[in-house]
């Protein structure tokens, strides 16, 4: 079973991103900011990252940055998922080493989609 | 609510005009297709609107009911394997066999919004170095006239560039415009789309290297599939491809093609390369 880890600050969407990512036989962890999940991927790497962007303590682009910079750091597919949906800033977050981007709202199809275009689902 | 009188003209109109099989049991579905369409036209409901239909014999409205009937959602890159097939297999032994004439004719039939034809233009954008100077025409077609105007506007909705979509596409062949994301102009381009009932006549669409017909046939009455099935053979060379989408068959509608052994929804006319190398 792969496992993901959820980044999200919001109960709510962690709640309903795990259940989505249950679904498709995830085995699930949740952090609430970039720092706790950086603890979480030092303990151990995680096959999937699913992040978010604006979140207190640490973001989601430096958390990606330092994890990238950790040992194994490289092996876990980073999907963002955030609210943020400018051109721009997605080019930034592929840049800094996301390997796909989610715009919010986003649902199980959008999920299982970008998950397949990654690889993480066959 | 609508009566099962109305379910039967309903029935009747969407066979007669575009061949589809309406259920006695979709009365939900066939409701919820037409009452846009309904309080778009000012009437209080669907059934009010059909009597006006049958009462003045009015073709517009009746086609316009029909076309909210046969409107179908789809997506980019929609069942993969197709587009896979197509940039693997297909595109190769099309681009030789028309190494002299330098030109491949391309026809989604029932296209929809226009995914799938601007699937298969982005793969052509991105194999365009190894094509050269073959140039690909797309021609795609609907009976839908809402689906062509929004497939040529090239206009999507987030959702929509997010399912099926990678985004290194999404930032390659897409701008942001406003709320939505609009295809690119060179993607746009390369899709010519037409409104076109595919049990009318086509003879001005010419002759096709690969026709697409994908999930329509199976929304058909076995009459109006074998009808589409045989046009669609006509208008196909004799090393000409036809895909049909999964789970759907041309087997025993008409014997016009070949399925090509491996590659599920995928027929040919005549022994191709794919098939002699499978």
């Amino acid at each position: 079973m792969k496992t993901c880890l959820v980044v999200d600050d919001s109960r709510v969407i962690r709640k309903v991103a795990r259940r989505i990512l249950e679904d498709l036989q995830f085995e699930c962890d949740e952090a609430a900011d970039g720092a706790s999940a950086l603890d979480k991927c030092r303990l151990s790497m995680p096959d999937a990252i699913l992040l978010d962007w604006n979140m207190p303590v640490m973001n989601g682009l430096d958390f990606m940055q330092a994890l990238r910079s950790e040992p194994s750091g490289d092996q876990p597919v980073v999907v963002f998922c955030t609210t943020e949906n400018d051109m721009g800033r997605i080019t930034e977050a592929l840049r800094a080493g996301a390997d796909e981007y989610i715009m919010k709202p986003f649902d199980s199809e959008i999920i299982q989609s970008k998950f397949e275009e990654v690889g993480l689902i066959a | 609510m609508m009566t099962p009188e109305d379910m039967k003209y309903v029935a009747a109109e969407a066979h007669r005009i575009a061949g589809l099989a309406i259920r006695p049991n979709q009365a939900c579905l066939v409701e919820h297709r037409l009452a846009p369409l309904a309080r778009a036209e000012g009437f209080e409901t669907i059934s009010a609107m059909l009597g006006s239909i049958r009462r003045d014999a009015d073709p517009r409205l009746a086609k316009a009911a029909v076309e909210s009937l046969a409107c179908r959602e789809s997506w980019f890159f929609r069942d993969r394997k197709p587009f896979d097939s197509f940039r693997q297999d297909i595109l190769p032994v099309l681009a030789r066999a028309r190494g002299t004439e330098r030109k491949i004719r391309i026809w989604c039939a029932g296209a929809g919004n226009g995914q799938e034809a601007y699937s298969l233009a982005m793969i052509l954008e991105e194999e365009a170095e190894r094509l050269g100077d073959i140039a690909v025409e797309i021609v795609a077609t609907d009976f839908c006239a809402r689906a062509i105007d929004r497939g040529r506007a090239g206009a999507f909705s987030q959702f929509d560039v997010q399912r099926g979509l990678s985004i290194q596409r999404l930032i390659h062949h897409f701008e942001q415009s406003g709320k939505d994301w609009r295809i690119s102009a060179g993607i746009r381009r390369r899709v010519d789309f037409q409104q076109h009932n595919l049990l009318d006549a086509s003879a001005a669409l010419g002759m096709f290297d690969m026709i697409l017909c994908r999930n329509v046939i199976s929304a058909m009455t076995p009459d109006a599939r074998k009808t589409v099935l045989t046009r669609l053979g006509r208008h196909l060379a004799d090393d000409g491809y036809l895909i049909l989408g999964e789970g759907e068959t041309a087997a025993g509608a008409v014997d016009m093609f070949r399925s090509v052994r491996g590659k599920r929804g995928l027929y040919e006319k005549a022994a191709g390369d794919i098939a002699q190398a499978a």
